[in-house]
């Protein structure tokens, strides 16, 4: 008798969940349509895939693509070591083998890009940096750097306590050049007596010279110094790690784990999310031959967390200005 | 009652947050789609910018062309306020708007004209309240390209977003659900049932969850869910971002109607559960009552019954498993009750039966303790059971020189130490002794150690005497036999020994004077041969003799002589030969040189006593003729006493021949002995003689072997033959002699002989 009770019991529990669960099982998302395996993506990396900055970046913006898109992917790295008729050659190898989307990751591409993209109506093509396009079938995937630059200069700006601040750049491709015009105008704005110390490499692999220009600028009082110079941002990481009472901002990626007691932060970019959206025009078919820009709206770049480098009262300034710089109220055009 | 509080509140939270879940996908779902409503519209409006983009060499068109391009926009989409296109300096060159009173005027610093023109991007302004208009606008503008593709220009338009407003009002967001969109400033531009009138741009960059929201869309990671929404109260919310612009959509479904489902849910489960406890817990206290109340009652007439009364009963009156349960228990009372009942009547009918048993019966304990004592031995010991009670067995009955053994088996008691089937003697209480037959058994416990032994004996005194007695008579009485025995060999032996000394007298004494008879026999038919011959030549020579030769031949008739002579001697030489015959079988027979044992061959023995027996069965003085029919098997000779043998066949068809003779003839059956040998399993020979004469009975064939036992009439026989032959089969050759016969049947004897001898 007890046996019957229980079981009537639990067998209107069991039809009353049914019932609960029955409700809303018409609700459930269809699920995304499996991507095409036939879209194919090629890139050209300047540097080595490996080398923990932009072409790092590049490559995995790459196989972002691949697992988001299905999409079967090449790529060739350390191609700023080959002159340009040979870079120009392996985009018209991929072009001719029938990639879909070819991207020239950075603005040296812009030359030897134009010229095949000119001769390959059918692929579509992508230079990762600043360029109006060919209004056909090569269009540029830009960040808003400018908006990083100047978001940089505040932090430097704010951090520094003798007043001067540093950046060191690699090549002065436009992307580059707006961030560090704007590094130094979020400076300024920031603090109006700060000095500042521009230095270019002139290259994206030359660390003993922005060791240099680190060590150089860290003898003149510089104790906040950004950068933005490929291979080179390890040694001013290094440099500053010796000195003491320096600190450095880095850049593309969040480079805190490589000098975590003088890394305040880092202007990321987020290149795969760049990339990705790039892929999903072509995808649509939606790619045009224009400029294409994300920035702090977009979530394609910001600053990394500052693990207690700045005092809560900075963080709330920063916190400010970037939301003034997206809605327009602080112009950080270049 | 509380596992089904248990399971209810589960299933509410497992209920819960699948609903929850439900509803987050659902406002994503919700503020996806609302952003995919905006985009069409938006892509639709920017497409057209993007398309004159697109056109090469747009700048260099003719202002009238332009003019009629731009114009199409304008009628295309009401959303259009202004399209213009600017030249490179930032001059309006063509513009077109549905609306006379609306110029155009930008400066060549505006981001609206520097955007597009210098940094040859697509460029989105910030929405605003058009002063003229009254309404949120934005403001699109592009780079236009010449004939050589190079940006040549800006191409602007001014859009009217009053349909945000349609949008997001026309949005399935639930019964309280509504739906808002904010801008790249995170200022609020439409929103469900605002009017244009009162539109106002709201700046919700102050409010944290936008912030919130705004941040984890873009890390793609959105956790903020609940919170105090655009109209504060609490919300279940997602945003999802327009693509092209930096706008975004906010879905809000405030939490009562998100857990409207869930309240309902949870009321029902509520509701059971309460119906559930109530009825669970009722159903406790009724079942508690049914169940312990006659769980208790059975309990006590348990101990009861442990404590021994077994007439207990439990009463419960409804009928349900308690019910049951009683049934049988009370009936297990009863069967309990009457096992013991059985166990008692058994009891008493064993004790009975050991009491009044006219054997002893002594029950031992493992040290040889009395436990029990029934009458019987009371009466032969004259001891009481109360005497000799717990007290060791030894000490009372047995024997001084039995005691010290018995007491040894008892120290190291196994099953199988002490004797099963023995005689003692015990001792009274008088001191006399009385031999008892004892017979043992021993009980064994659980692990096959003695726990008791049952000794059941019998007094064989009296028994035993009697038969002492019976065996001193039957010593004599064998004795005598043996010596009637003796007796009569002695007679036959002698009677033997004279027969054979005779027989071999005689045969001597014929031997000779026929060995004289047979020796001449040869030369004398040689002779009447020679002398035939001669009187043969006489007649042919002289073929007239003189009348006296002629009359004396005719007087002894001579053709009839020299015919019968030659017959004459052949007959006598047969006889000779006859009489030589039985000469050595005469000889044989007697055996006076050969009384030793020897390796001898049984069928020659039985056909010397055929030759000797021959005449007898020969018809004779109205006697029939019997047959004799040999069956001799393969027998190797054997060693024994050849002539004690011949005796023995003698004797055996000898008595077969009277028997045969005594019947008369019966017509069917001619008289026949049968004799048959054969060799059993190599040890054996095995001689078989039987007649098909009267038989005998039962009491005559118990007696045949008997000594001076005969059937025949006084004088014929002696008694002694079988007797003799008994004996000299069985005694003599270790064999077998025996006997089988019935009224009618005939007689078989057959004597066995073992050849190793």
């Amino acid at each position: 008798m007890w046996k019957q009770f229980f079981t009537a019991k639990i067998v209107s529990l069991f039809l009353i969940s049914l019932l609960i669960s029955c409700n809303f099982s018409n609700l459930t998302p269809t699920a995304e349509q499996p991507a095409r395996a036939d879209f194919r993506v090629a890139i050209l990396l300047p540097q080595a895939v490996n080398d923990g900055d932009w072409a790092q970046l590049g490559y995995e913006g790459l196989q972002l693509i691949a697992k988001q898109l299905g999409a079967e992917v090449a790529y060739t790295d350390n191609t700023d070591l080959l002159p340009q008729a040979e870079v120009e050659q392996l985009f018209r190898q991929y072009a001719a083998d029938g990639f879909d989307l070819i991207v020239g990751h950075g603005g040296q591409f812009k030359a030897p890009i134009k010229v095949v993209a000119a001769e390959f109506l059918n692929s579509k093509f992508a230079v990762v940096g600043g360029d109006p396009g060919n209004n056909k079938n090569l269009g540029a995937l830009g960040f808003r750097s400018n908006e990083l630059g100047y978001l940089m200069g505040v932090v430097a700006a704010l951090k520094s306590k003798t007043h001067k601040v540093g950046i060191i750049a690699g090549e002065p491709i436009p992307d580059i050049v707006d961030l560090v015009k704007l590094f130094e105008r979020g400076a300024k704005a920031t603090d109006a007596s700060i000095e500042l110390s521009i230095a270019w490499v002139n290259s994206w692999k030359d660390p003993q010279k922005a060791k240099l220009i680190a060590e150089e600028m860290i003898a003149d009082g510089v104790d906040v110094i950004a950068t933005r110079a490929g291979d080179g941002n390890f040694a001013v990481f290094e440099v500053a790690s010796s000195a003491s009472g320096v600190y450095v901002i880095g850049g593309p990626q969040d480079h805190y784990d490589r000098a975590p007691d003088i890394i305040i932060t880092s202007g990321i970019q987020r290149v795969p999310v760049l990339l990705l959206q790039g892929a999903i025009l072509v995808r649509q078919g939606r790619w045009q031959g224009k400029q294409y820009r994300f920035g702090l709206a977009d979530g394609a770049q910001e600053l990394a967390p500052f693990r207690g480098k700045l005092t809560p009262e900075q963080e709330a300034t920063l916190k400010a200005v970037t939301r003034d710089i997206i809605s327009g109220k602080i112009d950080v055009s270049p | 009652m509380f596992s089904s509080l248990l399971a209810g509140g589960l299933l509410t939270r497992v209920s819960f947050q699948t609903q929850w879940q439900q509803s987050i996908r659902l406002q994503e779902e919700r503020s996806k789609s609302a952003a995919h409503e905006i985009e069409v519209y938006l892509d639709d409006l920017q497409g057209k910018l993007n398309y004159l983009a697109r056109v090469r060499g747009l700048t260099k068109l003719s202002p009238a062309a332009q003019e009629r391009l731009l114009e199409a926009m304008t009628r295309h989409n009401d959303a259009y306020e202004i399209v213009a296109l600017l030249n490179r300096k930032g001059e309006v060159v063509t513009s077109a708007s549905p609306h006379e009173n609306i110029s155009l005027n930008v400066s060549p610093e505006d981001s609206l004209f520097l955007r597009p023109f210098q940094r040859q991007e697509d460029y989105v302004s910030p929405v605003e309240i058009d002063p003229v208009l009254g309404v949120p606008v934005v403001n699109m503008a592009v780079p236009v390209r010449n004939d050589r593709e190079l940006v040549d220009g800006v191409l602007l338009a001014r859009i009217n977003l009053e349909f945000l407003g349609f949008v997001v009002s026309q949005a399935d967001l639930g019964a309280t659900g509504y739906a808002y969109i904010i801008d790249n400033r995170l200022q609020l531009i439409a929103q469900k049932e605002s009017s244009p009138e009162t539109a106002q741009l709201q700046d919700l960059s102050d409010r944290e969850f936008i912030l919130d929201l705004t941040k984890g869309m873009l890390s793609g990671s959105q956790t903020l869910r609940k919170y105090r929404g655009l109209t504060g109260v609490e919300v279940l919310g997602a945003i999802a971002p327009v693509r092209g612009v930096s706008w975004k959509v906010i879905v809000e479904l405030p939490i009562t109607e998100v857990y409207g489902p869930v309240r309902q849910a949870l009321g029902l489960m509520v509701i059971t559960l309460v119906f559930v406890t109530i009825v669970a817990g009722a159903s406790g206290i009724f079942f508690s009552h049914k169940i312990v109340s006659p769980l208790q009652r059975l309990t006590a007439a348990a101990i009861d019954i442990s404590s021994g009364d077994l007439d207990i009963q439990v009463q419960i009156e409804d009928r349900n498993e308690m019910w049951v349960l009683a049934n049988t228990f009370n009936e297990m009372t009863g069967q309990l009750r009457q096992l013991i009942a059985e166990v008692k009547e058994e009891r008493n009918f064993a004790s009975a039966v050991i009491e009044t048993a006219g054997a002893l019966i002594v029950v031992l304990d493992l040290f040889g303790r009395i436990i029990r004592f029934n009458h019987a031995c009371e009466r032969t010991t004259g001891y009481s059971f109360s005497e000799v009670k717990d007290r060791p067995f030894w000490e009372f009955f047995l024997v001084p020189e039995e005691t010290e053994a018995v007491k040894a088996v008892f120290e190291n008691l196994q099953a199988g130490s002490f004797a099963n089937e023995y005689e003692n003697y015990w001792l009274t209480k008088d001191g006399d002794r009385r031999l008892i037959s004892w017979s043992n058994t021993s009980l064994l416990g659980s692990e096959g150690l003695v726990n008791y032994i049952i000794s059941i004996g019998i007094d064989v005194t009296e028994q035993k005497q009697a038969e002492e007695l019976r065996k001193a008579k039957e010593t004599a009485e064998g004795a005598l036999r043996k010596l009637q025995q003796t007796q009569a060999q002695l007679i036959q032996s002698e009677k033997m020994a004279s027969l054979g000394q005779m027989i071999a007298g005689i045969a001597h004494e014929i031997n000779n004077p026929t060995s004289f008879i047979y020796g001449n026999i040869t030369p004398a038919k040689e002779y009447a041969s020679d002398l035939l011959n001669l009187l043969e030549l006489y007649q042919q020579h002289y073929p007239e003799p003189d009348s006296e030769i002629a009359a004396e031949a005719e007087a002894i008739d001579l053709e009839y002589i020299k015919e019968d002579f030659p017959k004459l001697l052949y007959s006598m030489q047969m006889g000779a030969d006859r009489i030589r015959t039985i000469v050595l079988s005469l000889r044989n027979f007697s055996r006076l040189d050969e009384s030793d044992m020897k390796h001898a061959n049984l069928h020659e023995g039985i056909d010397n006593t055929l030759l000797i027996l021959h005449h007898k069965l020969k018809p004779k003085d109205g006697k029939v003729e019997i047959e004799v029919i040999k069956e001799y098997g393969l027998l190797p000779k054997i060693n024994c006493y050849p002539s004690q043998l011949n005796q023995v066949f003698m004797h055996i068809i000898g008595n077969a021949i009277d028997a045969l003779h005594s019947q008369g003839d019966i017509k069917g059956r001619s008289p026949t002995i049968m004799i048959r040998t054969e060799l059993r399993n190599k040890k054996m020979a095995i001689a078989r003689i039987s007649d098909n004469g009267p038989g005998m009975t039962t009491d005559v064939l118990n007696k045949i072997f008997d000594p001076f036992f005969t059937t025949k009439p006084v004088g014929s026989g002696t008694g002694l033959g079988l007797s003799i032959s008994y004996q000299i089969i069985v005694d003599k050759h270790g064999g077998k002699l025996t006997c089988i016969s019935s009224p009618g049947e005939g007689t078989k004897f057959t004597i066995e002989i073992p050849i190793a001898n």
